[in-house]
């Protein structure tokens, strides 16, 4: 499994197009460690390795415990590991990313706006719909995930 | 069907990034035509109603016929799309589908023979743009501008 291009190299404007909107995400007020979660959510639906690496080294440096990031992909099994508004989050990253399968139903809107206002789950939405786009570049093109070469190191 | 919510009221910062990355793409130097049909196939996939009434128009703006237009949703079985048109689609299918979690070396191959990798990158932007994008008006059902 090689890399197949380096976007970064032959498109760094783009690449950096994309950066602001991460940017912009980051600076929202959305605390960092929801929007990690969240990050890491869609990346393990869609599947991709260099974002579940990166997104999993975050949260770690973020303080999150092992306890509870082994539990990510099956929140909704976790208990009150996660908080309301985390629980929220993770519904609403699901609905959204497989946006071709559930369309988005009112019930998960209504779920989501019960916990956020308009312009947190404005700016949710925004993260979910930047993490899918990123997924699909580092899928396209093989993304080598850092634990590979920190693992040759 | 009622808008739930605004992006470009709530948040036109973040909005402002997203139509920045759209000017990136327009700019990169790809045919217009191809990535309106790139755009608008990705949004039939997705299913965003708003999104394939502002491509059809754009489409036809820079030179995707009425048959192009009619025929994409079934652009595999449909004769009238170019070698590099049908290359775009299946990429353009197989990144926003994911199926089985990847895309495959048999589609890499046939863009590959047909773009340079600065224009496969390119095309990959558009087509995460253009997935963003589809999400994010999809959620907020904003309705189609008609």
């Amino acid at each position: 499994m090689s890399e197949r291009l380096d976007y970064t190299r032959t498109s760094p404007a783009g690449v950096k197009a994309f950066g602001s909107v991460y940017g912009y995400v980051m600076q929202s007020g959305l605390d960092d460690v929801l929007v990690d979660l969240v990050y890491l959510r869609v990346s393990q639906i869609n599947g991709c390795a260099y974002c579940l690496d990166m997104h999993t080294r975050d949260l770690v440096k973020k303080g999150v415990k092992v306890e509870k990031l082994a539990l990510v992909q099956v929140w909704q099994e976790a208990g009150e590991l996660f908080s309301d508004r985390e629980r929220a989050a993770l519904a609403w990253a699901e609905t959204v990313t497989r946006v071709a399968q559930t369309g988005v139903p009112d019930a998960e809107f209504e779920a989501a706006r019960r916990i956020f206002n308009e312009k947190e789950l404005a700016d949710l939405t925004m993260a979910i719909g930047l993490m899918n786009a990123y997924n699909r570049l580092a899928i396209s093109f093989r993304r080598t995930p850092e634990a590979v070469f920190a693992a040759k190191s | 069907m009622e808008q739930r919510f605004d992006i470009t009221k709530l948040i036109p910062e973040g909005y402002k990034t997203m139509y920045a990355l759209h000017t990136y793409v327009q700019g990169a130097g790809l045919d217009l035509g191809l990535l309106e049909l790139v755009r608008l196939r990705v949004s039939q996939t997705n299913g965003c109603g708003f999104c394939v009434a502002m491509h059809i128009p754009l489409a036809r703006k820079y030179g995707i016929t009425e048959h192009q237009i009619n025929l994409v949703a079934t652009w595999k079985e449909s004769p009238v799309f170019s070698v590099r048109e049908r290359a775009a689609l299946a990429w353009a299918d197989a990144v926003t589908a994911l199926a089985g979690q990847e895309v495959p070396d048999t589609v890499y191959e046939q863009v590959k023979a047909e773009f340079s990798p600065e224009e496969i990158a390119n095309l990959t932007l558009c087509i995460g743009e253009i997935n963003t994008w589809n999400r994010l008006m999809i959620a907020s059902r904003t309705p189609p501008a008609l």
